[in-house]
Protein backbone atom coordinates (compact mmCIF):
# COMPACT_ATOMS: atom_id res chain seq x y z
CA UNK A 1 0.00 0.00 0.00
CA UNK A 2 1.46 3.34 -1.00
CA UNK A 3 1.95 6.30 1.34
CA UNK A 4 -0.74 8.17 -0.60
CA UNK A 5 -3.28 5.41 -0.12
CA UNK A 6 -2.62 5.29 3.61
CA UNK A 7 -3.30 9.03 3.94
CA UNK A 8 -6.53 8.74 1.92
CA UNK A 9 -7.74 5.85 4.04
CA UNK A 10 -7.18 7.86 7.21
CA UNK A 11 -9.34 10.80 6.19
CA UNK A 12 -12.75 11.23 7.81
CA UNK A 13 -14.51 11.79 4.49
CA UNK A 14 -14.04 10.28 1.08
CA UNK A 15 -15.64 10.72 -2.31
CA UNK A 16 -18.69 8.75 -3.41
CA UNK A 17 -16.45 7.42 -6.19
CA UNK A 18 -13.43 6.87 -3.94
CA UNK A 19 -12.82 3.28 -5.04
CA UNK A 20 -12.95 4.21 -8.71
CA UNK A 21 -10.46 7.02 -8.08
CA UNK A 22 -8.23 4.82 -5.93
CA UNK A 23 -7.91 2.32 -8.78
CA UNK A 24 -6.11 5.07 -10.77
CA UNK A 25 -3.37 5.36 -8.10
CA UNK A 26 -3.65 9.15 -7.95
CA UNK A 27 -1.97 11.71 -5.72
CA UNK A 28 -4.22 12.29 -2.74
CA UNK A 29 -4.56 15.49 -0.82
CA UNK A 30 -6.26 16.16 2.48
CA UNK A 31 -8.64 19.11 2.62
CA UNK A 32 -10.77 19.72 5.71
CA UNK A 33 -10.53 16.03 6.55
CA UNK A 34 -11.59 15.07 3.04
CA UNK A 35 -9.46 12.86 0.81
CA UNK A 36 -9.46 14.40 -2.64
CA UNK A 37 -7.53 13.56 -5.77
CA UNK A 38 -5.14 16.39 -6.51
CA UNK A 39 -3.58 14.91 -9.64
CA UNK A 40 -3.42 11.66 -11.57
CA UNK A 41 -0.84 12.23 -14.30
CA UNK A 42 1.51 15.16 -14.99
CA UNK A 43 0.05 18.65 -14.90
CA UNK A 44 0.71 19.53 -18.57
CA UNK A 45 -1.04 16.43 -19.80
CA UNK A 46 -3.99 17.00 -17.44
CA UNK A 47 -4.28 20.64 -18.51
CA UNK A 48 -4.33 19.53 -22.14
CA UNK A 49 -7.12 17.07 -21.30
CA UNK A 50 -9.05 19.75 -19.42
CA UNK A 51 -9.16 21.80 -22.63
CA UNK A 52 -10.18 18.79 -24.74
CA UNK A 53 -12.34 16.61 -22.48
CA UNK A 54 -11.86 15.73 -18.84
CA UNK A 55 -13.81 14.50 -15.85
CA UNK A 56 -13.01 15.59 -12.31
CA UNK A 57 -14.57 14.56 -9.01
CA UNK A 58 -15.62 17.57 -6.92
CA UNK A 59 -17.56 15.69 -4.26
CA UNK A 60 -15.49 17.44 -1.59
CA UNK A 61 -16.76 20.86 -2.72
CA UNK A 62 -18.76 22.38 0.11
CA UNK A 63 -22.43 22.89 -0.82
CA UNK A 64 -25.85 23.30 0.71
CA UNK A 65 -29.41 23.88 -0.42
CA UNK A 66 -32.40 25.75 0.96
CA UNK A 67 -35.96 25.22 -0.13
CA UNK A 68 -39.50 26.25 0.73
CA UNK A 69 -41.44 29.37 1.61
CA UNK A 70 -39.30 32.21 2.91
CA UNK A 71 -36.04 30.81 1.49
CA UNK A 72 -35.36 33.64 -0.95
CA UNK A 73 -36.11 36.37 1.58
CA UNK A 74 -33.97 34.71 4.23
CA UNK A 75 -31.03 34.25 1.83
CA UNK A 76 -31.33 37.89 0.72
CA UNK A 77 -30.91 38.88 4.37
CA UNK A 78 -27.68 36.86 4.40
CA UNK A 79 -26.44 38.89 1.39
CA UNK A 80 -26.79 35.95 -0.97
CA UNK A 81 -27.89 37.18 -4.39
CA UNK A 82 -30.37 34.81 -5.95
CA UNK A 83 -30.62 34.48 -9.76
CA UNK A 84 -33.72 36.14 -11.21
CA UNK A 85 -34.76 33.12 -13.23
CA UNK A 86 -35.33 29.47 -12.37
CA UNK A 87 -32.71 27.16 -13.90
CA UNK A 88 -30.00 29.77 -13.87
CA UNK A 89 -27.00 30.43 -11.66
CA UNK A 90 -24.85 33.37 -10.69
CA UNK A 91 -21.47 33.95 -9.15
CA UNK A 92 -21.25 35.83 -5.88
CA UNK A 93 -18.44 38.30 -5.28
CA UNK A 94 -16.65 35.75 -3.10
CA UNK A 95 -16.64 33.21 -5.95
CA UNK A 96 -19.46 31.02 -4.57
CA UNK A 97 -22.10 29.87 -7.02
CA UNK A 98 -25.83 30.17 -6.34
CA UNK A 99 -28.08 28.04 -8.48
CA UNK A 100 -31.84 28.54 -8.61
CA UNK A 101 -33.45 25.13 -9.10
CA UNK A 102 -37.04 26.20 -8.42
CA UNK A 103 -38.91 29.33 -7.36
CA UNK A 104 -37.89 28.68 -3.73
CA UNK A 105 -35.15 26.10 -4.22
CA UNK A 106 -31.57 27.36 -4.05
CA UNK A 107 -28.29 25.46 -4.21
CA UNK A 108 -25.08 27.12 -3.04
CA UNK A 109 -21.63 25.83 -3.96
CA UNK A 110 -18.44 27.09 -2.39
CA UNK A 111 -15.57 28.66 -4.30
CA UNK A 112 -13.36 25.81 -5.51
CA UNK A 113 -10.22 27.93 -5.70
CA UNK A 114 -10.49 29.54 -2.30
CA UNK A 115 -12.93 28.05 0.21
CA UNK A 116 -15.15 30.65 1.88
CA UNK A 117 -17.13 28.22 4.05
CA UNK A 118 -20.28 30.10 3.08
CA UNK A 119 -22.39 26.89 3.04
CA UNK A 120 -21.33 26.08 6.64
CA UNK A 121 -21.90 29.68 7.75
CA UNK A 122 -25.40 29.68 6.23
CA UNK A 123 -26.19 26.32 7.79
CA UNK A 124 -25.18 27.61 11.21
CA UNK A 125 -27.18 30.83 10.76
CA UNK A 126 -30.24 28.95 9.52
CA UNK A 127 -30.33 26.85 12.69
CA UNK A 128 -30.19 30.05 14.73
CA UNK A 129 -32.96 31.72 12.71
CA UNK A 130 -35.28 28.75 12.23
CA UNK A 131 -38.57 29.58 13.92
CA UNK A 132 -41.50 28.51 11.72
CA UNK A 133 -44.07 29.95 14.11
CA UNK A 134 -42.57 33.42 13.63
CA UNK A 135 -41.07 33.73 10.18
CA UNK A 136 -40.63 31.29 7.33
CA UNK A 137 -37.03 30.66 6.29
CA UNK A 138 -37.47 27.46 4.31
CA UNK A 139 -35.66 24.27 5.21
CA UNK A 140 -32.20 22.87 4.62
CA UNK A 141 -31.38 20.50 1.76
CA UNK A 142 -28.25 18.56 2.75
CA UNK A 143 -26.74 18.56 -0.73
CA UNK A 144 -23.25 17.74 0.57
CA UNK A 145 -24.33 14.28 1.68
CA UNK A 146 -27.16 13.66 -0.74
CA UNK A 147 -25.43 14.53 -4.01
CA UNK A 148 -22.12 13.74 -5.67
CA UNK A 149 -20.57 16.56 -7.66
CA UNK A 150 -18.49 16.09 -10.81
CA UNK A 151 -17.06 18.51 -13.33
CA UNK A 152 -16.81 17.86 -17.06
CA UNK A 153 -14.57 20.26 -18.98
CA UNK A 154 -13.39 20.78 -22.53
CA UNK A 155 -14.43 21.51 -26.07
CA UNK A 156 -16.01 18.06 -26.44
CA UNK A 157 -18.08 18.33 -23.26
CA UNK A 158 -21.35 19.17 -25.03
CA UNK A 159 -20.80 16.30 -27.46
CA UNK A 160 -20.20 13.95 -24.55
CA UNK A 161 -23.49 15.01 -22.95
CA UNK A 162 -25.32 14.49 -26.24
CA UNK A 163 -24.57 10.76 -25.81
CA UNK A 164 -26.20 10.69 -22.39
CA UNK A 165 -28.97 13.29 -22.21
CA UNK A 166 -31.54 14.93 -24.45
CA UNK A 167 -30.75 18.57 -23.72
CA UNK A 168 -28.64 20.46 -26.23
CA UNK A 169 -25.73 21.80 -24.17
CA UNK A 170 -23.74 23.31 -27.03
CA UNK A 171 -22.42 26.79 -26.26
CA UNK A 172 -24.73 28.64 -28.65
CA UNK A 173 -27.80 26.89 -27.20
CA UNK A 174 -26.91 26.66 -23.54
CA UNK A 175 -25.30 29.82 -22.18
CA UNK A 176 -22.89 30.03 -19.29
CA UNK A 177 -24.69 29.75 -15.92
CA UNK A 178 -27.73 28.02 -17.39
CA UNK A 179 -29.00 24.93 -15.57
CA UNK A 180 -30.62 21.77 -16.94
CA UNK A 181 -32.36 19.47 -14.52
CA UNK A 182 -32.85 16.42 -16.64
CA UNK A 183 -32.16 12.72 -17.15
CA UNK A 184 -28.50 11.90 -17.60
CA UNK A 185 -27.95 8.24 -18.48
CA UNK A 186 -31.52 7.72 -17.19
CA UNK A 187 -30.68 9.32 -13.85
CA UNK A 188 -32.03 12.56 -12.50
CA UNK A 189 -29.19 15.09 -12.65
CA UNK A 190 -28.52 18.79 -12.20
CA UNK A 191 -26.20 20.13 -14.89
CA UNK A 192 -24.83 23.66 -14.44
CA UNK A 193 -22.69 25.32 -17.08
CA UNK A 194 -19.92 27.05 -15.20
CA UNK A 195 -17.10 27.85 -17.61
CA UNK A 196 -13.58 28.07 -16.24
CA UNK A 197 -12.05 31.07 -17.98
CA UNK A 198 -12.14 30.12 -21.69
CA UNK A 199 -12.79 26.44 -21.11
CA UNK A 200 -16.29 24.97 -21.28
CA UNK A 201 -17.17 23.37 -18.00
CA UNK A 202 -20.27 21.73 -16.55
CA UNK A 203 -20.97 20.80 -12.97
CA UNK A 204 -22.96 17.60 -12.66
CA UNK A 205 -24.77 16.78 -9.44
CA UNK A 206 -26.39 13.38 -9.04
CA UNK A 207 -27.85 11.56 -6.06
CA UNK A 208 -25.15 9.84 -4.04
CA UNK A 209 -26.51 6.31 -4.56
CA UNK A 210 -26.15 6.73 -8.31
CA UNK A 211 -22.71 8.37 -8.17
CA UNK A 212 -20.63 5.35 -9.21
CA UNK A 213 -22.99 4.47 -12.04
CA UNK A 214 -23.03 8.06 -13.33
CA UNK A 215 -19.24 8.31 -13.05
CA UNK A 216 -18.89 5.09 -15.05
CA UNK A 217 -21.34 6.28 -17.72
CA UNK A 218 -19.50 9.60 -18.11
CA UNK A 219 -16.14 7.86 -18.17
CA UNK A 220 -17.33 5.32 -20.71
CA UNK A 221 -18.85 7.97 -23.01
CA UNK A 222 -15.63 10.01 -22.76
CA UNK A 223 -13.59 7.26 -24.41
CA UNK A 224 -15.02 8.20 -27.81
CA UNK A 225 -13.33 11.61 -27.46
CA UNK A 226 -10.20 10.36 -25.66
CA UNK A 227 -11.24 12.11 -22.46
CA UNK A 228 -9.35 11.57 -19.21
CA UNK A 229 -9.98 11.79 -15.49
CA UNK A 230 -8.08 14.67 -13.91
CA UNK A 231 -7.36 15.91 -10.39
CA UNK A 232 -8.72 18.91 -8.52
CA UNK A 233 -5.43 20.84 -8.58
CA UNK A 234 -5.56 20.83 -12.39
CA UNK A 235 -8.98 22.45 -12.32
CA UNK A 236 -7.72 25.06 -9.88
CA UNK A 237 -4.71 25.60 -12.14
CA UNK A 238 -7.09 26.16 -15.02
CA UNK A 239 -8.76 28.97 -13.07
CA UNK A 240 -5.54 30.93 -12.69
CA UNK B 1 -39.77 10.74 -28.62
CA UNK B 2 -42.90 12.51 -27.48
CA UNK B 3 -42.34 15.85 -25.76
CA UNK B 4 -44.11 17.27 -22.72
CA UNK B 5 -43.83 21.02 -22.06
CA UNK B 6 -42.94 21.30 -18.38
CA UNK B 7 -44.05 24.70 -17.01
CA UNK B 8 -40.75 25.03 -15.12
CA UNK B 9 -38.16 23.24 -17.26
CA UNK B 10 -39.50 23.63 -20.78
CA UNK B 11 -40.05 20.84 -23.34
CA UNK B 12 -38.64 17.50 -22.19
CA UNK B 13 -38.85 13.87 -23.28
CA UNK B 14 -42.00 12.21 -21.99
CA UNK B 15 -39.76 9.60 -20.31
CA UNK B 16 -38.78 12.30 -17.77
CA UNK B 17 -42.35 12.45 -16.46
CA UNK B 18 -44.82 10.33 -14.55
CA UNK B 19 -48.55 10.77 -14.46
CA UNK B 20 -50.16 11.21 -11.05
CA UNK B 21 -53.76 10.65 -12.09
CA UNK B 22 -56.78 12.84 -12.58
CA UNK B 23 -57.22 16.17 -10.87
CA UNK B 24 -60.26 15.77 -8.65
CA UNK B 25 -61.98 17.89 -6.08
CA UNK B 26 -60.95 16.57 -2.66
CA UNK B 27 -63.93 15.70 -0.45
CA UNK B 28 -63.96 17.06 3.09
CA UNK B 29 -61.47 14.68 4.81
CA UNK B 30 -63.35 14.85 8.12
CA UNK B 31 -66.91 14.32 6.93
CA UNK B 32 -66.40 12.21 3.78
CA UNK B 33 -67.68 8.62 3.83
CA UNK B 34 -65.22 5.75 3.27
CA UNK B 35 -66.72 5.28 -0.17
CA UNK B 36 -66.23 8.94 -1.12
CA UNK B 37 -62.64 8.93 0.18
CA UNK B 38 -61.76 5.65 -1.59
CA UNK B 39 -63.32 7.03 -4.77
CA UNK B 40 -61.15 10.14 -4.48
CA UNK B 41 -57.95 8.18 -3.84
CA UNK B 42 -58.25 5.13 -6.07
CA UNK B 43 -61.03 5.27 -8.66
CA UNK B 44 -60.18 6.74 -12.05
CA UNK B 45 -62.88 8.02 -14.39
CA UNK B 46 -60.85 7.00 -17.47
CA UNK B 47 -62.61 9.46 -19.70
CA UNK B 48 -62.23 9.51 -23.46
CA UNK B 49 -61.47 13.07 -24.53
CA UNK B 50 -59.88 16.03 -22.77
CA UNK B 51 -58.81 15.30 -19.19
CA UNK B 52 -56.98 17.29 -16.52
CA UNK B 53 -54.19 15.34 -14.81
CA UNK B 54 -51.35 15.66 -12.31
CA UNK B 55 -47.92 15.14 -13.86
CA UNK B 56 -44.48 15.24 -12.32
CA UNK B 57 -41.11 16.07 -13.88
CA UNK B 58 -39.05 13.41 -12.13
CA UNK B 59 -35.54 15.00 -12.13
CA UNK B 60 -36.92 18.05 -10.33
CA UNK B 61 -39.86 16.41 -8.47
CA UNK B 62 -41.95 19.25 -9.86
CA UNK B 63 -45.71 18.60 -9.90
CA UNK B 64 -47.91 20.46 -12.34
CA UNK B 65 -51.19 20.07 -14.18
CA UNK B 66 -51.61 18.98 -17.79
CA UNK B 67 -54.68 18.97 -19.96
CA UNK B 68 -54.52 16.34 -22.68
CA UNK B 69 -56.77 14.48 -25.04
CA UNK B 70 -56.78 10.75 -24.24
CA UNK B 71 -58.17 9.99 -27.68
CA UNK B 72 -55.65 11.85 -29.83
CA UNK B 73 -52.76 11.83 -27.27
CA UNK B 74 -52.41 15.59 -27.82
CA UNK B 75 -51.13 17.63 -24.88
CA UNK B 76 -53.28 20.75 -24.93
CA UNK B 77 -51.63 22.77 -22.17
CA UNK B 78 -49.62 22.50 -18.98
CA UNK B 79 -49.50 24.92 -16.06
CA UNK B 80 -48.33 25.19 -12.44
CA UNK B 81 -50.63 23.72 -9.79
CA UNK B 82 -50.68 27.14 -8.14
CA UNK B 83 -53.09 28.28 -10.88
CA UNK B 84 -55.71 25.93 -9.44
CA UNK B 85 -54.70 25.72 -5.80
CA UNK B 86 -54.06 29.14 -4.34
CA UNK B 87 -53.86 28.32 -0.67
CA UNK B 88 -52.53 25.62 1.58
CA UNK B 89 -54.97 22.96 2.75
CA UNK B 90 -54.88 22.40 6.50
CA UNK B 91 -55.98 18.89 7.52
CA UNK B 92 -56.04 19.42 11.26
CA UNK B 93 -58.82 21.99 11.38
Amino acid sequence: MSENKIIADRCESRSFVYRKLASLSPNWERSNGYALVSQISDIDSELHCAHELALCDLSHLSRIGFKGNGTNEWLAKQNVTIPDNINSANLLENGCLTARLGSNDILILDNLREATNLPETLKHQWHLDYAPEKTACGYIMPRQDSHACFCVTGIHAAELFSRLCAIDLRSHKFANHMIAQTSLARLGAIIIRQDIRDTNAFLVLVENVTAEYCWECLHDAMQEFHGQIIGVSTLINLMQ
Amino acid sequence: MKLMPCPMNGPRNISEFICGGEVEQMPDPVNASDHEWADYLFIENNLKGVVREWWMHVPTSYWFIAERNTETEEIIKTYPASELYRQRIEFNK
